[in-house]
C-alpha cells in the first residue's frame, strides 16, 4: 500500500523535490561532511606517517599537546594580529578610495583600473615580487629605502617582519574592499542625501548618520570576506619568511603545515585545524549577533 | 508497451555498438606492452626524464616490453603531494622522485617497496655492482633497517664557491678561522676598501635548507648527531660551537647581509653570480648556472672543499634524490628494470648523465671521460663525497628532528635565544622524540 502510494506520488512536487536535492546532498557529503568527520577522527588518533594505517586512539591527547605548545599560542597571536590589523586598515583605505571615486568627478574613473591591478595578481606572484624587491643585495625597494635612510632589512627584523607582511597584504587586498564598497556606494539611494543637504547636515553628519548605516550590509560582506581570507593567508608568508625570523610571522596556517606536512603528524594538524574552526565559529557568532543587534535597534 | 520496446531496442543497440568498439580496439592494438608511470617534479628533472623515457621507449622498450610514461607535478609542495599519493595507496604511479629524507618514514609506513630481493635477482639486476660503483654514502641515505628502499638517482653536496680574481690564496678558506678572517676583509663595515659590501652569504631562511647548511658546519667542527644507544648530541661542544659560529657571522661580525634569514638557494646563487660576495657555501647544482652567468663578466668562480675546524676533517653534506617503487604498484618488476637501466646500465646511466647532466652517484658515471668533459666539477665532487661524505640519519623520526632543529635555530638567528639555549632545547626535544619512538629500552 505504501509502495503503491510512493510510485503514485513520484510525479508530484513533494517527492520530486527530494530527488532534486539528492545530487547537492551527495556533493555536500563528499566535499564537506565526510572530510570534516574524517578530520575529527584524525584529531582523536595519534596519526603519523609511520603508523598511518593503524593509528592508536589517543582521545584528547592531541588537543592537550597543542594547548601546551607555546608555538601554537604564538601562531594564534600572530594570526589574530594579522587579521585584525589588515582588515581594519583595508576597510578604512578601501572606503576612503571608494568615497573619492564616488564623487563622480569627470575623468577620474580611469584611475579605477590601475587601482585594481594588485587584485589581479596571484598571492604567489606578489610574494615573489616582494621577495626580490626587498632583497638587501639587489632589490629595488631595498635600494630606495636605503636612499631615504630607512631600514632595509624589513623581513629579517623581528619587530618589522610582521608589519611588512601586513603592508603587502594591504597593498594587494585594499582594491578588493574598494571594489565592493564602491559598488555599494553607487547603489545607495540619492534621496536621503538630498534631504540631508536641504536640512543643512554637514559632510561628517551625512557620513555618520546616512552613508555608513545604509552601507552596513555591504560593509559586513566586505569584512567577512577579508577576515575569512586573512585567516587563510599562507602563500605570502610561505614565500617571504616561512614563519621567520624566529617565529615572528608564523601564522596558524604555517603552523598547521609544519605539523601535518613537514613533521608528518597528521593527528596534531587535524586537532589544530579543529581548534581554529572553534575560534572562528565563536568569532562569527559574536559578529553575527552584533550585526543582528544593530538591525534590531533600527 | 510500444514505448518500452523502443527503449529496449535503443539500449541493445548502444550496448552492441560499444561491445564491437571494445573488441575491435583490442584486436587492432599491437602486442601488449606494460606501461609504467613515473612521477617527477616540474623543471629540469621532468624535462630530462621525458627525454630519457623517449629514448628508452624507442631503443629498449621494444625488447623489454615496457613503456615508460613520465608524469609531472609542480615543484611547490611537490614532496607533500608525493607523500600524500603514496599514503593514499594509489597504484597510479609506479615510482616517484623523492628526497632521501622521507625514505625511512615511508618505508616504516610500508608504502614503498624494499628492493633488496630485486637487486639480488640476476635477471632483474644483471649489472656488475663493482663496475657500476654506487657511492656507499648514497645507499646509506636510502637504507632503512638494513634494507635498500630506493634507487639513488641525483646526489647533491655543497661546495665552497669563491671568486678567483679576489681570493688569491684560497688555502686560507680551508679553516673556519680563515673563512671568518677573509669574510671580514671583504666586508665594508670592517674594511672600507673592500670591493664587496659583504664577505659571504648563507641560506638562513627557516625551512628545509637552513639546518642542512648548519650540518656542514656541525660535522666539520667534529660533531655527530647521535652517540651510543641513540643518545642525541645536539648540545655537544661541537654543536654549540658550530651554531655560535654561524649566528656570530650574522649578529656579531655582520659579514653577511642582514636579511640573510630570508635567503634560500636562489638568493645565494644570485649573490655569487652577480659578484656581490667573494665566496659562499652553495649546492653543487648551482655550478653550471654560476659558470654561465659569470662568463665574461667577472673572473670564473672556482670551487673547493668546505672549511673545517683545525684538527677535524672537512664534511661533505650529501643527500640524494631517489626513485622508490610504490608498494602498491601493479608493475614492480617492470619499474625496477627501468630504474636499473636508468641508474646502472652503462648505456642508460651514461645517456642520462650526458644529456641531463644528472650527477648519478656511481663511479661508472662520475669517472667517464665524456661525462667529465661536460661536467668537469664532478671528479672533484665524487672524491669530496667519497672521502668526507656525511648523510642525515635514515630513521622515520628524522623529518621531525630536522624541523625541531630548524625551529630553535631560527630563534637563535633572530636573536631571541642564545645558541647555547637553542642547542639545549633541540637536544631535549630530540631525546623526547627518540623516547616516544621506542629507541630507549
Amino acid at each position: 500500500m505504501v509502495r503503491a502510494k510512493f510510485w503514485e506520488n513520484i510525479g508530484k512536487d513533494k517527492v520530486v523535490k527530494y530527488f532534486l536535492i539528492i545530487p547537492v546532498v551527495l556533493v555536500l557529503f563528499g566535499v564537506v561532511i565526510y572530510p570534516f568527520a574524517y578530520s575529527v577522527w584524525l584529531s582523536l588518533h595519534d596519526v603519523t606517517i609511520m603508523n598511518y594505517f593503524h593509528p592508536p586512539f589517543s582521545g584528547v591527547d592531541n588537543f592537550l599537546r597543542i594547548f601546551r605548545d607555546s608555538f601554537f599560542w604564538n601562531s594564534i597571536r600572530v594570526t589574530f594580529t594579522y587579521v585584525l590589523v589588515t582588515t581594519g586598515i583595508e576597510l578604512v583605505l578601501g572606503f576612503f578610495l571608494a568615497s573619492l571615486m564616488n564623487r563622480n568627478v569627470k575623468g577620474t574613473n580611469i584611475f579605477i583600473y590601475p587601482l585594481i591591478v594588485p587584485l589581479a595578481l596571484s598571492p604567489i606572484v606578489v610574494g615573489l615580487m616582494f621577495r626580490m624587491g626587498l632583497n638587501r643585495l639587489y632589490g629595488p625597494i631595498s635600494y630606495y629605502l636605503g636612499l631615504l635612510n630607512l631600514p632595509r632589512d624589513l623581513l629579517s627584523n623581528v619587530s618589522t617582519a610582521l608589519p611588512t607582511l601586513m603592508a603587502i597584504d594591504i597593498w594587494q587586498w585594499t582594491p578588493f574592499v574598494f571594489v565592493i564598497l564602491y559598488a555599494g556606494l553607487q547603489a545607495l539611494p540619492k534621496d536621503p542625501f538630498e534631504a540631508a543637504l536641504i536640512d543643512g547636515a554637514s559632510g561628517w553628519h551625512r557620513l555618520l548618520y546616512i552613508t555608513l548605516p545604509l552601507l552596513k550590509p555591504v560593509l559586513a560582506v566586505a569584512i567577512i570576506f577579508r577576515i575569512m581570507d586573512s585567516f587563510k593567508t599562507f602563500d605570502i608568508v610561505f614565500i617571504l619568511t616561512k614563519g621567520g625570523p624566529g617565529k615572528s610571522t608564523e601564522t596558524i596556517t604555517i603552523f598547521i603545515q609544519r605539523m601535518a606536512n613537514i613533521q608528518g603528524n597528521v593527528g596534531l594538524g587535524a586537532a589544530t585545524t579543529l581548534l581554529v574552526l572553534v575560534f572562528i565559529t565563536v568569532f562569527a557568532q559574536f559578529y553575527v549577533k552584533y550585526l543582528s543587534l544593530g538591525e534590531k535597534k533600527r | 508497451m510500444l514505448r518500452c520496446k523502443s527503449w529496449f531496442s535503443v539500449i541493445v543497440l548502444v550496448v552492441g555498438l560499444s561491445g564491437m568498439f571494445v573488441a575491435g580496439t583490442a584486436w587492432a592494438s599491437p602486442a601488449k606492452k606494460t606501461t609504467i608511470h613515473v612521477l617527477v617534479r616540474t623543471g629540469i628533472e621532468a624535462d630530462g626524464m621525458k627525454e630519457a623515457a623517449d629514448y628508452y621507449n624507442k631503443n629498449v622498450g621494444s625488447k623489454t616490453g615496457i613503456n615508460v610514461v613520465i608524469d609531472e607535478i609542480g615543484r611547490h609542495g611537490y614532496l607533500t603531494r608525493v607523500v600524500t599519493m603514496l599514503l593514499g595507496r594509489s597504484p597510479k604511479y609506479d615510482a616517484a622522485f623523492l628526497l632521501s629524507n622521507y625514505v625511512g618514514e615511508l618505508a616504516s609506513a610500508g608504502v614503498i617497496e624494499s628492493l633488496d630481493r630485486y637487486f639480488a635477482d640476476k635477471e632483474l639486476y644483471p649489472y656488475d655492482k663493482e663496475k657500476v660503483g654506487f657511492l656507499p654514502v648514497s645507499f646509506k641515505s636510502v637504507n632503512y633497517k638494513g634494507e635498500r628502499y630506493a634507487f639513488p638517482f641525483v646526489i647533491s653536496t655543497m661546495f665552497l664557491y669563491y671568486r678567483k680574481d679576489l681570493i688569491d690564496n684560497p688555502e686560507r678558506l680551508s679553516t673556519w678561522d680563515g673563512f671568518l678572517d677573509l669574510a671580514k676583509q671583504f666586508t665594508k663595515s670592517h674594511n672600507p676598501a673592500s670591493p664587496t659590501e659583504f664577505g659571504t652569504v648563507m641560506q638562513g631562511k627557516s625551512g628545509e635548507c637552513m639546518p642542512k647548511e648548519w650540518y656542514v658546519y656541525f660535522w666539520s667542527f667534529g660533531g655527530e648527531f647521535f652517540g651510543p644507544n641513540w643518545k642525541p648530541q645536539f648540545n655537544s661542544p661541537a654543536a654549540v660551537e658550530a651554531l655560535k659560529y654561524k649566528v656570530d657571522l650574522v649578529r656579531k661580525y655582520k659579514v653577511v647581509p642582514p636579511d640573510v634569514d630570508t635567503y634560500e638557494y636562489m638568493e645565494v646563487l644570485s649573490a655569487l653570480a652577480t659578484g656581490k660576495v667573494p665566496f659562499a657555501i652553495q649546492w653543487d647544482a648551482a655550478y653550471p648556472d654560476i659558470q654561465k652567468e659569470t662568463e665574461g663578466k667577472i673572473a670564473n668562480i672556482a670551487i673547493r672543499v668546505t672549511p673545517h675546524k683545525e684538527g677535524v676533517d672537512p664534511a661533505a653534506f650529501t643527500h640524494t634524490w631517489t626513485f622508490p617503487i610504490n608498494a602498491y604498484s601493479k608493475h614492480k618488476e617492470e619499474t625496477f628494470r627501468f630504474l636499473a637501466w636508468l641508474t646502472s646500465d652503462p648505456e642508460g646511466s651514461l645517456w642520462v648523465a650526458k644529456r641531463m647532466s644528472i650527477p648519478l652517484p656511481t663511479k661508472q658515471v662520475f669517472f667517464n671521460s665524456d661525462v667529465l668533459a661536460v661536467n668537469p666539477q664532478w671528479e672533484f665532487m665524487f672524491n669530496f663525497m667519497e672521502q668526507y661524505g656525511h648523510a642525515e640519519v635514515a630513521i622515520p623520526e628524522w623529518p621531525v628532528i630536522h624541523d625541531t632543529i630548524n625551529t630553535f635555530f631560527s630563534l637563535a638567528f633572530a636573536g631571541e635565544i642564545t645558541p647555547e639555549a637553542a642547542c639545549e632545547l633541540v637536544n631535549t626535544k630530540v631525546e623526547d622524540i627518540m623516547k616516544r619512538g621506542g629507541y630507549y629500552k
